[in-house]
């Protein structure tokens, strides 16, 4: 028997919430379900092309490197499933207990991640995705919209980003909550 | 940011995102004599000039890369994949 009890429950359950810095929204930042977030690795040599067919149904792909891809958001199916449709090419490995997603969206956004990761966001497209530091935490930071961003971090910097996050966002009014 | 190193995977990155492992080397051969050996684990060059270096994009895309440059200027002369021509 174990002393203590595992329960899950949400990284960023205990995060602070609420409005800070300056009246009005130009960042809001948001905690993202913790639903799906896999690792895909290509074998060298290995035609991307039905990982990228994959990716283009419900769940987005995040490129992170050559051969290197994360699997993020709601889809169908599991991950054997996933496995056995893309086999021998790909590997995949669940990291959903491992990372944490928050999005960060309105018209200072890109200011805010501008404060902390030296990637150029002008010339991130939609879609886009890149692995880099935000200060000294290493993010997979990906933009899914004109104004919006998503930050995939080691489960255990989460509070430590979130918090960060909102420190840099009190110049321009950021507004925190849970999913 | 100063130094920023143009990875052929991530585009330009500042040269924290980086973890420097040391001098490209031939490396010798298994059965080499002992003093050979202890030359190429231990001893360096510190050049000033031109100078290629195992770069480890460890804030990035996670790859091994060959960083040629100059470290007297800070020109980076090329930055390549290192499994860039091997088998």
């Amino acid at each position: 028997m174990p002393d203590t009890l595992l329960t899950a429950r949400p990284a960023l359950a205990n995060a602070a919430t609420g409005h800070f810095g300056l009246p009005g929204a130009g960042v809001t930042l948001t905690a993202l379900p913790e639903d799906r977030l896999w690792q895909a690795l290509a074998r060298p040599g290995t035609d991307p092309a039905p990982l990228l067919a994959y990716g283009a149904g419900p769940c987005p792909l995040r490129s992170i490197g050559p051969g290197q891809w994360l699997i993020v958001g709601v889809g169908t199916g599991t991950l054997a499933e996933a496995q056995a449709a893309l086999a021998p090419g790909f590997a995949l490995s669940d990291q959903t207990h491992g990372r944490v997603r928050v999005s960060l969206s309105g018209p200072s956004a890109a200011d805010l991640l501008a404060k902390g990761t030296a990637v150029n966001l002008a010339l991130l497209p939609e879609g886009g995705a890149a692995q880099t530091l935000f200060g000294h935490l290493g993010i997979t930071l990906a933009r899914t919209g004109p104004e919006a961003f998503e930050l995939a971090v080691l489960r255990g910097f989460a509070l430590s980003l979130w918090d960060e996050l909102i420190l840099l966002g009190r110049e321009y009014g950021i507004g925190a909550r849970a999913a | 940011m100063a130094s920023l190193i143009p990875c052929p995977h991530c585009g330009p990155r500042p040269k924290e995102e980086f973890t420097v492992r040391g001098a490209v080397l031939p490396r010798p051969a298994a059965d080499a004599p002992v003093e050979e050996w202890q030359a190429h684990v231990y001893l360096r060059e510190n050049p000033r000039g031109d100078y290629a270096e195992h770069w480890h994009h460890s804030g990035g895309c996670r790859r091994w890369l060959v960083v040629k440059r100059n470290t007297a200027t800070h020109a980076v002369h090329s930055v390549t994949d290192a499994a860039e021509g091997r088998p």
